[in-house]
């Protein structure tokens, strides 16, 4: 017998939301323009795009804080308008503020029984939850005498307090310093290790870019593109080749072989077919240099991404 | 909505009021408010503070100035005077205003951007949240008007050893107060997102409210009095108004303007006025005896004595008190008569004076001295003027007292002799001096004497007037369920606009 694929928890169909749209104004500011979403389980889903392309609308119209939207929307089967859809959802919006009367525990506490869950369980998950945000010397100060980056690794533990089975991140990195970040990015990828659907709204690419296996671009509304992230930066044709030793004379020894020679600090980089390759491969061991590495170049997101929009927005300067 | 998200939302309630600042400031404030209660003791005849001196009343009348009239005991004078001040000017005014200042802020920052992601992002219905928040000023209010009412009720039942239960509902009134501003406060707020806003608008519309309702009250008055009725008809003897006149548009207008108006606006200034009835609904307040006609009351029934035929009688007989214990003496006996004050012309024709109680009560008096001077009374008749009833000039109460039988088996006697409006009335008191000691009988007369009042004045001012005809069982729009359930009606749709509001919010 075969197993029926598991459905998907997110389903978006021909989404759109216009803002400022009243009786007295008929043309708004369209928003979201007609999106087509899926996500399935334990994806990293990074969501991309520039300012107002739509991206934390999206965000919001799945978590019920937007309404008035037109379209199908779906998350774990429920419409968003229904709190109970949201009851397996962890959320960290961009610029939070928690409460500010309550202590970090508190918070966590609140947020998490908030969410359904049993009191002496949701205690049980606060202090591990704490202990991977760094934050368990200040749990029980009060809100407001935390730093911008407290509150943030608070608002990612909250995010978590209920175990969600997805987890919205918008810029979950905004405002953490280069530690913060590392122990976020190694947070995220243990909860894809659990399971657990990550949906990571940011602007740092690279960041994006190390944690995020499925990636959706949108500009203007649109979804402009999505997939994994070895389908969005394609090779290029070069090819970088890291030597034990480079040779003063290295374009002599390879004679033409190939296009555009750029030397490196540790090798240089070429552009080539395959029997190119084989001829350069050749010309190295004859000269008897050892190759340590060849890698073949990718674009980077960073490009694949400015190039997409630039491609959509033909005003646009890179 | 399961126990632990109500739990959740109450320890959220419960945190965002106690980490509030002007809460903890109330809170110090009331117990200011409280202390006096526990460090002063009013007793019948002295008052101690911090319970090792005493004054007597006289030293503080004359000391501080404070006048206590000679017809009401001091001491529940003066712990009334207090929970008046207390709970319907300082708790009932400043303290509901303080209140929805420092709660104003309660919607409009859960409103902000970031706070209202975080929030809503919960699986919880924004109804439920806004809810919570209104809960929350509930709270609020609920813990320090219980603080204060029953910090001062326990306070004066220790110290005094007054213990008036109908009290405790003064907090449940601050509470209904202070229900009804915050709904318009939660309302302004989910609309404005500003506190500044909803501390505004709910302060304009206290006053307002309270001035439609008090234009309402004089509008009534003048429609429903007597002397506007009277007025009216000297008017339109004198020509100045005729009778089939009819009112001008514009009045009409303002009229049911006026009518809309105060039907739909809470009716926040009926507050004090249901705490009052609340009380006597309590304490079984309601007057022993009731002259209807003449609007004389009085409060309870002799000690130890029970009224014989209806508490609203119409004085075609005496009113009769016999005592409660069927084995006790049978002289003891209190009755009341009535008479009309206008007496029928003499046989001369002579048009004769109407009836005033000096009068009535030298004459009575006259007559006991000469069967004082035939031997028939056991102790000489005596005459003491006193002042009773209140209002500015109060009214004039004349008493006879004598002794009648044997030295061995005497019975007492008083009468009473007071007039009001075209009444004259008459107390007679019968108690066998072996019922009663000397001491006892005093206190016993005392207490039967405080207990009479003139009741609803042909003078009185339009909110008095409006006091005396709100009640429970009054016509729809002087009865208090009607202010009640208009007044909370306005808060419930102020409530369910905020939610309809704030579900079609976009954050």
């Amino acid at each position: 017998m075969i197993d029926a694929p598991a459905p998907p928890i997110i389903q978006v169909r021909n989404l759109h939301k216009v803002f400022g749209k009243s009786l007295f104004k008929k043309k708004g500011f369209p928003a979201l323009c007609g999106v087509d979403l899926e996500v399935g389980r334990g994806q990293v889903f990074g969501l991309l795009g520039p300012n107002g392309a739509g991206k934390t609308t999206l965000i919001k119209v799945l978590l019920g804080l937007t309404r008035g939207w037109t379209g199908e929307a779906e998350i774990f089967g429920r419409p968003p308008l229904d709190p109970l859809s949201r009851q397996k959802v962890g959320f960290l919006p961009e610029a939070h503020r928690l409460p500010p009367y309550l202590t970090g525990r508190q918070v966590m506490h609140l947020f998490g029984m908030m969410a359904g869950g049993n009191s002496d369980e949701v205690k049980a998950r606060i202090g591990p939850l704490l202990e991977k945000v760094n934050m368990t010397s200040s749990a029980d100060r009060k809100i407001r005498e935390y730093s911008k980056g407290m509150q943030q690794r608070l608002g990612l533990a909250q995010a978590l307090v209920h175990q969600p089975e997805i987890v919205f991140l918008d810029e979950p990195t905004d405002g953490v310093d280069p530690v913060g970040r590392a122990s976020i990015r190694e947070m995220v990828l243990d909860l894809k290790e659990r399971g657990v659907t990550v949906f990571i709204n940011s602007h740092l690419l690279m960041e994006v870019e190390l944690i995020c296996d499925h990636v959706v671009i949108m500009d203007k509304g649109k979804i402009l593109v999505q997939g994994s992230i070895d389908e969005l930066t394609p090779r290029t044709g070069a090819v970088e080749i890291d030597l034990s030793e480079t040779p003063e004379d290295i374009e002599e020894v390879l004679n033409g072989v190939g296009r555009g020679f750029k030397l490196r600090d540790s090798g240089f980089q070429l552009e080539l077919n395959e029997d190119e390759m084989d001829k350069v491969i050749d010309r190295l061991r004859q000269r008897g240099l050892s190759i340590r590495s060849i890698t073949p170049r990718r674009l980077t997101l960073e490009q694949a991404f400015i190039g997409l929009i630039k491609e959509d927005q033909p005003g646009m300067r890179p | 909505m399961n126990k632990n998200i109500r739990r959740a939302l109450y320890e959220d309630a419960l945190q965002q009021v106690l980490d509030n600042r002007v809460f903890r400031l109330l809170v110090i404030l009331v117990l200011c408010l409280v202390a006096p209660t526990f460090l002063i003791g009013f007793h019948p005849d002295h008052i101690s503070l911090l319970w090792f001196w005493d004054y007597n009343y006289q030293e503080l009348t004359l000391g501080l100035g404070i006048p206590i009239p000679n017809d009401v005991r001091p001491d529940e004078l003066l712990i009334k005077g207090m929970q008046t001040v207390v709970i319907d000017g300082l708790a009932g005014m400043i303290g509901i205003i303080f209140c929805i200042a420092a709660t104003a802020f309660f919607v409009p920052r859960m409103l902000e951007k970031g706070a209202a992601d975080t929030l809503f992002s919960k699986p919880v219905s924004r109804a439920t949240l806004l809810f919570t928040r209104y809960c929350s000023g509930l709270l609020f209010v609920g813990v320090l008007s219980i603080a204060l009412v029953g910090g001062m009720y326990l306070g004066f039942a220790l110290v005094s050893g007054y213990t008036d239960t109908g009290f405790l509902w003064s907090a449940l009134t601050l509470i209904y107060l202070y229900a009804i501003l915050h709904a318009f406060s939660v309302l302004v707020a989910t609309i404005t997102r500003s506190s500044v806003a909803a501390i505004l608008l709910v302060l304009m519309m206290f006053s307002f409210s309270g001035c439609i309702h008090r234009a309402w009250i004089f509008k009534e008055y003048s429609q429903e009095t007597t002397a506007f009725k009277v007025l009216r008809a000297e008017m339109q003897e004198k020509g100045d108004i005729q009778e089939d006149d009819e009112d001008s548009t514009a009045i009409v207008i303002l009229t049911n303007a006026l009518n809309g108006l105060h039907y739909t606006l809470p009716k926040t200034g009926d507050a004090t006025t249901i705490t009052k009835m609340l009380r006597e609904a309590v304490e079984g307040m309601g007057p022993a005896l009731e002259d209807t006609e003449a609007d004389v009351i009085l409060e309870d029934n002799p000690t130890g004595m029970i009224l014989m035929g209806s508490s609203t009688p119409d004085f075609s007989s005496p009113v009769t008190w016999v005592p409660e214990d069927q084995d006790a003496d049978p002289r003891q006996k209190v009755f009341i008569l009535r008479r009309d004050r206008e007496q029928a012309p003499s046989e001369s024709g002579e048009t004769e004076r109407r009836l005033v109680s000096s009068r009535v009560a030298s004459t009575f008096l006259d007559e006991l001295e000469e069967r004082d001077e035939r031997g028939e009374l056991a102790e000489a008749p005596e005459k003491e003027r006193r002042m009773f009833g209140g209002g500015r000039r109060g009214n004039q109460l004349i008493v006879v007292r004598w002794a009648e039988g044997s030295p061995d088996d005497a019975l007492r006697r008083a009468r009473f002799f007071f007039h009001f409006a075209d009444w004259l009335y008459q107390v007679d008191l019968s108690m066998p001096r072996e019922a009663m000691s000397d001491e006892n009988y005093e206190e016993w007369e005392s207490d039967f004497f405080y207990g009479l009042r003139l009741g609803k004045d042909q003078f009185l001012g339009p909110m008095q007037w409006y006091e005396g005809e709100f009640g429970w069982n009054s016509p729809w729009k002087y009865n208090a369920y009607f202010s009640i359930f208009t007044s909370l009606g306005f808060a419930l749709l102020c409530l369910l606009f905020s939610v309809f509001r704030l579900n079609r919010y976009d954050f």
